[in-house]
């Protein structure tokens, strides 16, 4: 009868007392129903293969096979691969170790979803004085962060058939070659489970992986190789860029020129100081919007009070073309959301940007950066980088835990790639803020648009939550960037109904599910 | 592509009639687009409501099993526990300890009592 699991590790010259603990730790695993595949990748040190001999002989779950000749990595991963009879395949390199209840909980996440065919857990390092550190709470399922960083990681257990299905690893991206894998099994997978646990302990040895990213440029190298194969076949058209921040990516993706977008501004015309300057919000905003992007196929839609200043009108018209402005007078108390509803139902794109009259977009291609992943039926929303004038970020995603309503990274630096390359690479968020966000039009009709019961706060969180509970993801922009200069035009003063309005609606109770460590 | 009139004839004064019709019209479309939109909202936010509610009753049903089950666990315990008592109460080894532990209880007692030595 075959195993649930085949722990699969390739074996070369590895300090013997750390391959030995590695050993171990699947020995001493509180879940008995494994075997233990060890592929020798003909290490120089017969020491390395008396180890292995004596740990076979030791326990009849451990098979050891010796390559006549070494050939790499992706090689004796695809015999052990090839020799595994469990129903999974968990991957564990040869200075590694697993946590001693590892397997069960894998095992009992699988008896609960009999269709998960992918699964990854938590993980932290363990340096040489044998103290963890690095713990990475990892999100949820996010293929988008996947594309942008590995970071599924260690442990990973994969469904025999699928990875046999897929081809195993390939040798053409050694160095990212788990990364090529998990992407490929992701794009076939029924369903993907991350565990909300650490249940691999990632050795830090000097030149490896673990202790520094660039130790193995050619590993970078193969992992934006890796993605950009992903993309090819997802025909998703984007070019993968290596980014500064070693094990992140940058994907530049492309707009169809037929795609029509609406930005849809609320405004009532007002003017405050930014960086020494007296500036007309809406004026500035739409003036760096257009400059900002070479997409021309879009309109503006300015939905004004009708106490907007006439000279701010003017303003507006002297910037956009007369065919791509639509002027939306708004005789009514405010409320932020009918202001948005308004101007998106009376805009005409495939696509709406909500972005608020109180920032200035910073980056160039903003909107294509922006929109373009709405090209992905499953993403029903994205949002933008913002950062307060100071440079400080002002926006990286929602975060919603233990009835908790964040702004993640809310302050800090925005120079700094963040924990884990958070504020470098895009990734899936529970919600963003509706002051730079896209969506098709087809996504906002279904959802109800800005829901007119929370005029003021909270609304985007319940239309993030709206997205979300339909089914869609949400996906901020980490390239999308614009200063947002909130406290310059209204108060944040929160009214209690608005919490308990979404609290009403929506249990945020839990852990968030794309950043459980806040 | 919108409808063309000649200038100076009877579709012009047609045409004029019509558009205010039209704006009201558009007015009205727009306002229905409007209502639906909210419509959808509400609906959404019910549903969402509803889900909730349902996971909450779902929550404290199992709260409920959880706390009848160590209830009825308890009161199981308590059960043996009589009865190991009363079996005690009722064995030889018991009526003997007593007999002999009685003249030391009867002097505990009186050191206690009020007004005692």
């Amino acid at each position: 009868m075959s195993p649930r699991f085949s722990v699969v590790t390739p074996v070369y010259e590895p300090p013997l007392d750390v391959l030995q603990e590695a050993i171990d730790s699947v020995r001493t695993q509180t879940f008995p129903d494994w075997e233990l595949v060890l592929v020798d990748d003909r290490s120089p040190s017969d020491a390395v293969r008396h180890v292995l001999r004596r740990a076979c002989a030791a326990d009849r779950r451990i098979r050891v096979i010796e390559r006549e000749a070494n050939g790499g990595i992706v090689a004796a991963s695809n015999d052990a691969i090839t020799a595994a009879r469990g129903e999974f395949i968990a991957l564990l390199d040869h200075d590694d170790l697993l946590t001693p209840d590892a397997l069960e909980v894998m095992a009992r996440a699988i008896d609960e979803g009999p269709e998960v065919d992918f699964l990854y857990s938590d993980e932290n390092k363990i340096n040489e004085h044998g103290s963890y550190q690095d713990l990475f709470r990892k999100p949820d399922w996010s293929p988008e962060r996947l594309r942008n960083q590995m970071y599924t990681g260690h442990l990973s257990v994969l469904r025999t058939a699928l990875v046999r299905e897929v081809g195993g690893f390939r040798s053409q991206f050694e160095g990212s070659q788990d990364w090529d894998l998990a992407l490929r099994i992701s794009e076939k997978a029924r369903r993907i489970v991350h565990i909300r646990q650490v249940l691999y302990h990632w050795r830090i040895i000097p030149g490896s992986a673990a202790g520094d990213a660039v130790a193995k440029p050619y590993a970078v190298e193969a992992g934006g190789r890796a993605v950009q194969a992903h993309l090819d076949r997802l025909g998703i058209r984007g070019r993968v860029e290596l980014s500064p921040y070693p094990g992140a990516l940058r994907i530049h993706r492309e707009m169809p020129r037929e795609r029509r977008v609406s930005i849809v501004i609320p405004t009532r015309g007002s003017s405050g100081m930014v960086w020494g300057e007296t500036r007309t919000f809406v004026v500035e905003a739409i003036r760096s919007a257009l400059s900002r992007t070479s997409f021309t196929n879009l309109e503006v839609v300015v939905v004004y009070d009708l106490d907007t200043p006439p000279h701010v009108l003017d303003e507006v018209r002297g910037l956009v073309p007369a065919g791509d402005l639509v002027l939306v007078a708004f005789a009514k108390p405010f409320n932020f959301s009918e202001k948005c509803n308004v101007g998106v139902l009376a805009s005409s794109g495939d696509v709406i940007v909500l972005l608020n009259d109180d920032v200035q977009i910073r980056s160039d291609e903003w909107l294509t950066d922006l929109v373009a992943p709405l090209e992905e039926p499953d993403v029903g929303m994205t949002g933008a980088r913002l950062l307060f004038d100071d440079g400080t970020v002002q926006h990286a995603g929602h975060v919603y835990f233990e009835g908790n309503l964040r702004h993640v990274h809310y302050g800090e630096r925005g120079d700094v790639p963040g924990i884990f390359h958070s504020l470098t690479i895009n990734r899936e968020c529970s919600g963003v803020t509706a002051a730079c966000a896209a969506m098709r039009r087809a996504v906002f009709d279904e959802v109800g648009g800005l829901t007119e019961i929370l005029p003021v706060n909270f609304n985007d969180v319940d239309l993030s939550l709206k997205v979300r509970h339909q089914g869609y993801r949400i996906v901020w922009m980490a390239h999308a960037e614009a200063y947002h200069f909130e406290s310059r035009t209204r108060s944040r003063e929160v009214n209690p109904f608005e919490p308990e309005t979404i609290e009403s609606r929506w249990d945020v109770s839990g852990a968030d599910p794309y950043l459980p460590a806040q | 592509m919108p409808p063309t009139s000649v200038p100076g004839t009877a579709s012009d004064a047609i045409a004029g009639e019509l558009e205010p019709a039209d704006d009201e019209l558009a007015a009205t479309l727009l306002d229905l687009r409007h209502r639906q939109l909210t419509m959808r909202d509400h609906i959404i936010g019910q549903e969402a409501e509803l889900g909730r509610l349902r996971a909450e009753v779902r929550h404290l049903r199992f709260e409920n099993q959880r706390i009848h089950e160590a209830v009825r666990q308890l009161s199981a315990e308590a059960q043996a526990l009589r009865t190991e008592n009363t079996a005690i109460r009722t064995s030889t080894t018991w009526h003997v300890g007593r007999v002999l532990v009685a003249p030391i209880a009867r002097v505990k007692r009186s050191r206690g009592q009020v007004g005692g030595p």
